[in-house]
């Protein structure tokens, strides 16, 4: 059985489309369907734009989830009310999403429920933690790449990324997009025992001196880098950047003196918003780019047709993209 | 006056209710909620229910029980939109069931660690009906759903309906129907049977509410070496008096707190003393500690005997006189007018004043104060009012902050150390005159000595004329 046996090893597993319509949905239900007759006890969240009940962009609904019984599920009041599955409820949050308090319930007989989870990166760490308390082995999130998104999906130990034509129809172009993601996924991870510490970090750009102190630099935005140029470089050449991490930055720095020798560290791969070209540049002049949270993907599912009705040679894309990210490949379709 | 609303008034009541170590919402609103309570019956009963749980707090025996009654007011949660559906005759869906199921499996929880404690002074019904409506399989945890115990039928129809393998087929949905439909009936019938005990739930939820807050009250006493205060008739007196936010600030720089001893009759007591010497911090301390008493607080000192009074009166400088458009002097002079208005209405008050009429010229500014302080002994009015002004005509109680001494061959004082020679304590004064260090205190502060120089000779030219 493809890379299901694999997420059992896991805690937590997100499940990110690249893009709306990637088969991100009919990815999941495939891991629940494999799952759902072996004895693993699964828990499944989600994590993304609040209220996302509808799609923003079509208009439709939210594809529901079709869980069996023993399952735990997490979803809002809202999502709950709609159920179309019996549920013994578990818990109940104390904090609110937009859509109301968040629902954990276990299916006592099997159907369908649309997921919403908590949009707070700390909110899901602690939720996946919790679900061993209801024997929970492994937690699999609904994920969402956005800029928009407080939470990431690289809370979770493992992943699966869905991608497609609905990324672009353009083959070439879509394994390009898709092998930078990869990329960056694979970036490696900066340790160090003050990473606590840099998570908690919230805004600004901040400098890690030769024995690892923190400093803030006061440099609240990538914009007023030209005018701070002389306090850049007081610490030395790493940085922490707590927010996004833009061409923009990756721009500048790669003209300054000390290139070869600057290192920047980010969250995780989701707050790395710089193109292919300006990271490219970036790393052939000898810049390094690290993240705190990393987190192991196990395979890529791949949705051949896009949904204005192109579609790709599934052989041919898979192929190509075995070979240019060196892990497994699968189409939804024909698992 | 809630506390909720004198905590926007008052820092210090602002940081006193910032260290309750209260577990749940329920608990913070009952905080928010509490009554400035004026009837000394309502207060001495208040004090014995507090008393009672420092008591048992400080039991290393019950440690055991208090651990358990903290962790299931952590687990509460906001129940009272349920409550309100509950009261009002609604049919609950299963997460409001599940609240509710919740909240009387915990309350029952902490009524049995309550027993232990032996304490009585909550009012805490039996929620076991409660329990045994909402767990018919007797699992005692807190889950919940419309149970197949509940009906013979909903149970054989929904194990028919596992046996079919097609869940989309036309059977599957019917036999889903109907499960739905008794499922709903028993939700009907289970919300009318907790309507009956509407009441009962509500008044545990109040309960834990109460608990929370007595709790959290007991345990700030503790922690902070609060007193239970006296109700006394006649005059308030503190021995040891502190303020506690003052004193944990002093303490963080290793330095120690004075504490104050002091009496208050129903009478104006005039305090001098130098600059520097803590007389606002007194009477910051004085109106905290009163609205602790009548919020059924311990109070912050060693010993404490305290009369109510109907309203705490306040002119210490920090009304907001630039939002209100008026000039300090103006501000100050209505402020007064508000104090000398409930006091011929004949409130019973405590009044406290820093410097009355500072912000005029001294010539008018003695005659005002003078004139306030005559006003406020013809009323018998409870009040302490600071002053720098000397040549006050008046004979009501005059009390000193003793000051500064200056120890022969001492290291130079500076604001970092002057604490260790200023001496706080109050003592009785008998003459009109009034400490003159302010010159002194400002060069303590590092002021230009030009200034210090210019002023002193200044000052002596004034002498000379006088």
């Amino acid at each position: 059985m493809p890379f299901v046996d694999e997420i059992l090893k896991y805690k937590s597993v997100s499940i990110v489309g690249m893009e709306k319509n990637t088969g991100k949905t009919e990815c999941l239900n495939y891991i629940l369907r494999r799952l759902g007759h072996s004895n693993h006890r699964l828990a499944i969240t989600s994590i993304g734009l609040d209220g996302e009940g509808l799609d923003q962009v079509t208009q439709t609904h939210k594809p529901e989830i079709f869980l069996t019984e023993g399952d735990v599920f997490v979803t809002s009041e809202a999502h709950f009310r709609s159920k179309k599955l019996d549920a013994e409820i578990l818990d109940l949050s104390k904090q609110r999403t937009s859509l109301g308090r968040l629902v954990t319930a276990r299916v006592t007989g099997s159907g369908k429920v649309m997921i919403s989870g908590p949009s707070e990166t700390f909110w899901i760490k602690k939720l996946i933690d919790d679900m061993a308390q209801f024997g929970v082995e492994t937690t699999l999130v609904d994920g969402a790449l956005s800029r928009q998104s407080l939470g990431s999906p690289a809370i979770t130990e493992s992943m699966v990324l869905a991608t497609g034509a609905a990324l672009s129809a353009n083959m070439h172009t879509l394994v390009s997009k898709t092998a930078f993601l990869h990329e960056l996924i694979c970036l490696p991870q900066w340790k160090s025992t003050q990473n606590d510490k840099l998570l908690q970090i919230s805004s600004g750009l901040w400098s890690l001196d030769a024995d690892g102190e923190i400093h803030d630099l006061g440099i609240e935005s990538a914009f007023l880098l030209e005018s701070n140029k002389e306090k850049l470089f007081t610490y030395g050449h790493t940085f922490y950047v707590s927010g996004a991490v833009t061409a923009g930055l990756l721009n500048f720095l790669r003209m300054q003196p000390g290139i070869e020798e600057t290192v920047i560290i980010a969250r995780d791969f989701s707050r790395i918003f710089a193109d292919k070209e300006s990271y490219q540049a970036f790393t052939k002049r000898g810049g390094q780019i690290k993240v705190l949270l990393h987190t192991k993907l196990i395979a890529v599912c791949v949705n051949p047709v896009s949904p204005q009705g192109y579609i790709l040679d599934s052989k041919q894309l898979r192929e190509k993209l075995t070979e240019k990210l060196g892990i497994p490949v699968y189409d939804i379709f024909k698992l | 006056m809630t506390l909720g609303n004198a905590i926007h008034q008052q820092n210090g009541l602002r940081y006193i209710t910032g260290l309750l170590q209260l577990h749940s919402s329920a608990g913070r609103q009952r905080m928010l909620s509490q009554v400035f309570m004026t009837e000394s019956d309502a207060l001495s009963q208040e004090f014995n229910l507090l008393s009672g749980m420092v008591e048992r707090l400080k039991n290393p025996e019950y440690q055991g029980a208090i651990n358990n009654i903290v962790q299931g007011l952590m687990q509460l949660h906001d129940i009272q939109g349920t409550l309100n559906n509950l009261g009002g005759r609604n049919v609950l869906d299963d997460i409001e069931l599940f609240e509710v199921k919740r909240f009387a499996l915990i309350a029952e929880e902490i009524s049995k660690q309550l027993k232990i404690l032996n304490y009585n002074g909550i009012n805490f019904p039996a929620l076991k009906d409660v329990v045994e409506l909402l767990d018919p399989e007797d699992n005692r945890t807190a889950h919940f759903f419309i149970y197949s115990a509940y009906s013979e039928k909903l149970a054989e129809l929904r194990k028919k309906h596992k046996t079919i393998d097609d869940s989309q087929s036309e059977e599957a949905h019917t036999l889903h129907e109907k499960c739905i439909e008794i499922e709903d009936t028993i939700r009907q019938e289970l919300s009318a049977k907790l309507w009956a005990f509407h009441a009962d739930i509500a008044l545990a939820w109040q309960g834990v509410a109460e608990l929370d807050f007595m709790m959290a009250r007991a345990r700030l006493a503790i922690d902070h070496n609060m007193v239970q205060p006296k109700i006394s008739e006649e005059v308030t007196t503190f021995t040891g008096l502190f303020h506690p936010q003052v004193k944990a600030v002093l303490e963080q720089e290793n330095r120690t707190f004075q504490p104050w001893n002091i009496s208050l009759y129903n009478a104006p007591c005039l305090i001098t003393g130098a600059n520097m010497a803590g007389k606002t911090v007194l009477l910051k301390t004085i109106a905290l500690n009163q609205y602790l008493f009548q919020f059924g607080f311990y109070v912050a000192a060693a010993s404490a005997e305290m009369v109510t009074v109907e309203k705490i009166m306040t002119g210490i400088g920090d009304e907001q006189s630039e939002l209100s458009g008026l000039s300090s002097f103006a501000a100050e002079m209505l402020n007064i007018q508000s104090i000398i208005s409930s006091a011929r209405a004949g409130n019973k008050l405590l009044v406290l004043i820093d410097e009355p009429a500072r912000t005029t010229n001294p010539h008018e500014g003695i005659a005002i104060a003078n004139a306030l302080i005559d006003l406020l002994e013809e009323l018998n009015v409870r009040s302490l009012i600071t002053t720098h002004y000397s040549g006050l005509q008046t004979d009501c109680r005059k009390l000193r902050v003793k000051g500064l001494s200056f120890p022969q061959n001492s290291e130079p004082i500076t604001v970092a150390n002057i604490n260790q020679y200023m001496d706080y304590s109050l003592i009785e004064h008998t003459n009109d005159e009034v400490p003159r260090e302010a010159l002194q205190i400002a060069q303590i502060l590092g002021i230009d000595p030009e200034l210090t120089r210019r002023a002193q000779h200044y000052a002596d030219q004034n002498e000379k004329t006088l």
